[in-house]
């Protein structure tokens, strides 16, 4: 590794892990892996972090687990996004992606 | 990734059943989950080329705060938990309740019986047993009140009272009593004449001694109890005042203390004012005035006179029976003391509750049973039309069974609809109670002492609404529970129309609990009927005086701040007499001292001229003044010699006229026209000689109570002698008494305004107890009578629906429609039968409980029982002919189609 990995900053563990579950639904470890594929290993998910989110997102029915079989055979706990988390997903993302772009455009005043 | 889409389904149908994840499960769970992460990690790290031990080591160390994490995640998941199973039940509610309600708007006539028996139920019961519980129960508003006793004795003579004593036996006894922690004395005022610039009201006043509050141990509202102070020479005469006068006359004025009014005549300073929850110990007052013993004890003429009542305080510990064993030994002390007081000294000590509530209690006892039926036959009632319904929906419920419903889910269905019922129908009776508990309280008038204002119980009401409804409950889960153990092709097939042998077995049930309804009516409705012949009985009584609503009475009081000199108010009531008597309509009006009505006779002794008298015991009669046109007004027959007339005037030669009891008890050989008699103790010299000049009926001073002897003098040579009087009318006597009142207020507005009464409600006020004995009873019998003919409808007609298809066969194969109504009829008629006969032997075992209240009829009146039974017997019919005629209407066609 070039870089050693950033933390997700505080508030976008949660976006993140709605996003990821907007391609299929997946357990715990397939979400940290996916984010770190996708991102060539810049950002982790802490696994604390990772699994307290996704019993908050559950409790806030915005995903719903439940058990199935792992690709090695194991029990494992799947997480899909329901109707409200494909609502909460389109929402947090529009928000901070306008976010960005006005923090960008703080700091990239000339 | 694959995934066991099998596993998904346990999980779904998990939640499908609802089936809750315990908190073990939960732990185990994430748990699971958390270790799956961990194990997937070592594994890629193994992977990569660590050994096991390290890879383990290594990933716990990555993943962060791994405790923190697992009960974070517990917390939350138990959390959601809840939550789910929350909204589950509050879904499931909200179906049941939708369920319910369809059920109910299917079947009007069912619901609308079920809820307006439920209302009635609950609504009498918690009206009445409100009354009961501030009027029989709830305990005086006085410390410790168990301690508080009245005072009662053996009167000297058969007509005085038995709650009279002197002040000085009184203040013996308390002086000398050592289970006497202390002793009051009071004693009724009479009315006192209130008068202010605009006003004269007339208000009821009581003489207390000034340890009254003590005693009783109450504290006033505002100000303080009277005390040796207020008998100062000089002081200024102090009076108390009720917290309705208070509120109502002085408007809740602040500084009411130390304010001067004029009342009786006098001007007195108000030094307190009574809390509103104050009970007399037995005279309702709108003012008290202080008693002062020790000027009573200093004339021993005033000291022995037995005139004042008594509450005593016991000390604490102290039995009525111990005290009354140390009366006893006191007495032979008082008895040499005072040797002209007959039966000095016998004290006997009745609890202060008892006394005030007196024989109200009888009756109200007695509507609390009559409550009490009222509740059974609401419950047997409930429970019948649960029972007979359920009967009838055993198919529904095997249908529901059939498609899997649980017996949990039919119970908590069954649950659910009662419960609806219950709610709407103890709201409605909620209302009702309030409505009926004002109705209880207006007719019972002043038959019920007045202990404070009553308040509906919530303890009561629960209690009634509970009751009801768990008899539906109970009776409406039966087929519940029958349901899931059913045959189902028994249900579905033809039991649930055609009366299988279970649907028999609980039409037997119904008509169990029908002719358990039948009798429950029976009993109340002896009861009802006895006191109904009571108050038949009572009012046919002969009072000796007119009981004609065309007669009316009306006492008036000429306060002697304006009417300084008795000539003075003579003047005034002469005037007045004028004037009424010019009212058109007026054929006579006449005028006495007290009227027989009003209660409280004088009593004069009575001596003959010429016969000899045991000084001892002097005849005591009652006594009375009249005008020449009273007896003819209060309608008092004449038996011999002559009524009073102008003649007889102050001048003339004095005159008596006695009632023919007199007549008979001192001249038994009927020559009493003409002898001379002196009366001891009335309004003028007794050495006059008054002679007799005529011989008049005898009266009653109320209903109940025995023909009274009775000598009246002439008014007119009776100094202050008028006050009541009666009017005579040919015409309406409703506008007469308007007219009556506005002419005192012509001839002087100063003179508090007539209560005037027409001489039918003087009599009926009378028997108010009785009045309000039989008038709640046959509500009550109604209510019964009416829940048992309800019964007996919604079981016939459910029997006749049941029983469609054999009428039709019957119909089709010849029968006359005659004789299915005979058929209906023999059915019906057993349970009515039955009901009915041991009804009619419960009450011939009960009624003994209301002899207290009968006046001349017997508790086993044969007339009564039989008209309960004939009137049982047509409800029950009636009740049984409606569902008959709609059997009679089946076409045998459709019958044969049902299903």
């Amino acid at each position: 590794m070039a870089k050693p990995a950033q933390d997700l900053m505080y508030g976008t563990v949660d976006l993140v892990i709605l996003r990821t579950l907007a391609w299929e639904p997946m357990h715990g470890y397939a979400i940290a892996q996916f984010v770190r594929g996708q991102t060539n290993g810049a950002i982790t998910i802490e696994s604390a972090a990772l699994y307290q989110a996704l019993h908050r997102l559950e409790a806030k029915k915005l995903v719903r687990g439940s058990w199935g079989l792992s690709e090695t055979n194991r029990r494992a706990k799947f997480y899909e996004l329901t109707a409200a988390g494909k609502n909460a997903l389109r929402k947090q993302a529009t928000d901070l992606k306008a976010y960005i772009a006005a923090l960008f455009a703080v700091l990239d005043a000339k | 990734m694959t995934r066991d889409r099998s596993l998904m389904g346990r999980r779904g149908l998990r939640r499908f059943l609802k089936l809750p994840r315990s908190p073990e499960q939960i732990r185990a769970e994430v748990a699971e989950e958390l270790r799956f992460d961990l194990e997937m990690h070592a594994r890629d790290l193994v992977d990569r080329g660590l050994d096991r031990d390290a890879a383990m080591a290594r990933a716990t160390a990555d993943f962060g705060d791994l405790d923190a994490t697992r009960r974070y995640c517990e917390d939350l998941d138990m959390e959601f938990e809840a939550a789910t199973r929350r909204s589950n039940i509050l879904r499931d509610l909200t179906s049941d309740v939708r369920i319910a309600w369809r059920t109910m708007r299917r079947t009007p006539g069912f619901a609308f019986t079920v809820l307006a028996t439920l209302a009635l139920g609950i609504g009498a019961n918690t009206a009445v047993f409100s009354v009961v519980k501030r009027v029989l129960i709830a305990p005086l508003p006085f410390r410790a009140s168990e301690q508080l006793y009245r005072l009662y004795t053996t009167p000297a003579t058969t007509d005085g009272d038995d709650d009279k004593f002197s002040a000085a036996e009184l203040t013996d006894l308390a002086a000398e009593s050592r289970a006497v922690a202390g002793l009051t004395l009071f004693g009724n005022y009479g009315s006192l004449t209130y008068t202010n610039d605009q006003v004269s009201a007339s208000w009821r006043s009581v003489a207390i001694s000034s340890n009254f509050f003590d005693v009783l141990g109450l504290r006033l509202a505002r100000g303080r109890g009277f005390t040796a102070d207020d008998f100062a020479v000089g002081a200024p005469r102090a009076v108390i005042i009720s917290s309705a006068l208070w509120k109502q006359t002085f408007g809740s004025d602040e500084r009411i203390i130390g304010r001067r009014i004029d009342v009786g005549d006098v001007s007195r300073v108000i030094v307190g004012v009574l809390p509103p929850s104050f009970v007399g110990p037995t005279f309702a007052a709108d003012v008290l005035v202080p008693l002062n013993i020790p000027s009573l004890l200093a004339m021993p003429r005033n000291a022995r006179v037995r005139v004042w009542r008594a509450v005593v305080r016991l000390r604490e510990g102290v039995s009525a029976a111990a005290f009354e064993k140390e009366a006893a030994m006191l007495r032979p002390r008082m008895q040499s003391r005072y040797p002209t007081i007959t039966n000095v000294g016998i004290f006997l000590p009745v609890p202060l509750h008892e006394a005030i509530v007196g024989s109200a209690g009888t009756v109200l006892r007695l509507v609390m049973v009559g409550a009490l039926l009222v509740l059974a036959v609401t419950c047997v009632n409930i429970a019948g039309l649960f029972l007979s319904r359920a009967t009838a929906r055993r198919r529904e419920l095997g249908v529901r069974a059939a498609l899997g419903a649980g017996r949990a889910r039919l119970v908590r269905h069954v649950l659910t609809e009662t419960g609806l019922y219950g709610l709407a129908g103890g709201a409605i009776g909620i209302g009702l109670a309030f409505v009926l508990k004002g109705v209880f309280l207006r007719v019972a008038g002043s038959s019920l002492p007045d202990l404070g204002p009553v308040t509906i119980d919530v303890g009561v009401l629960v209690f009634a609404a509970a009751i009801s409804i768990a008899c539906g409950v109970a009776f409406g889960l039966v087929p519940a529970f029958a349901a899931t153990r059913i045959d189902l092709r028994d249900a579905l097939g033809d039991g649930g129309a055609r009366g299988s042998s279970q649907g028999r077995a609980g039409l037997r049930g119904t008509n169990v609990v029908v002719a358990a309804q039948l009798s429950l009516a029976v009993v109340l409705l002896v009861a009802a009927g006895l006191l109904v012949r009571t108050f038949g009985t009572l009012l046919r009584t002969d009072v000796g005086y007119t009981k004609e609503a065309n007669v009316l009475t009306f006492s008036a009081y000429a306060p002697r701040s304006r009417y300084v000199t008795l000539q003075a108010s003579e003047d005034y009531y002469a005037a007045l007499q004028q004037r009424v008597r010019a009212l058109p309509g007026v054929t006579h009006i006449g005028s006495t001292l007290v009227a027989p009505w009003q209660g409280g006779w004088q009593h004069v002794g009575f001596r003959v001229e010429g016969q000899p008298v045991d000084e001892s015991s002097v005849p005591q009669i009652a006594y009375g003044t009249a005008s020449p046109d009273y007896f003819p007004a209060a309608g008092i027959p004449l038996r011999s010699g002559r009524l009073f007339s102008d003649l007889d005037r102050p001048g003339s030669t004095p005159v008596a006229i006695i009632s023919e009891s007199v007549a008979r008890r001192f001249w038994p050989n009927g020559n009493s026209i003409g002898a001379g008699v002196r009366l001891v103790g009335a309004p003028f010299d007794s050495t006059t000689v008054l002679r007799i000049v005529g011989v008049v009926g005898d009266v009653r001073d109320d209903v109940q109570s025995p023909l009274s002897p009775m000598v009246y003098s002439a008014n007119a040579q009776t100094l202050g002698s008028a006050g009541a009087f009666v009017v005579r009318s040919s015409g309406d006597a409703r506008a007469l008494a308007t007219s009556i009142a506005q002419v005192m207020h012509g001839l002087d507005p100063k003179v508090p305004p007539p209560k005037v009464r027409t001489m039918h409600d003087v009599v009926t006020a009378t028997i108010g107890r009785q009045r309000l004995a039989m008038g709640l009873i046959a509500a009550f019998a109604f209510l019964a009578l009416l829940l048992a003919g309800l019964g007996v409808y919604s079981v016939m007609a459910y029997a006749v629906l049941a029983r469609t298809r054999e009428f039709g066969i019957r119909v089709a194969l010849g029968a006359r429609r005659m004789s299915i109504v005979v058929l209906i009829l023999r059915q019906g008629g057993a349970t009515i039968v039955v009901g009915a006969g041991c009804g009619l032997l419960l009450a011939l075992a009960l009624s003994r409980f209301v002899r207290a209240l009968l006046v001349g009829v017997s508790v086993h009146d044969p007339m009564t029982f039989a008209m309960a039974g004939v009137l049982l017997t047509i409800v029950g019919v009636t009740a049984c002919l409606v569902p008959a005629r709609s059997a009679t209407r089946v076409q045998p066609a459709d019958a044969l189609r049902v299903d």
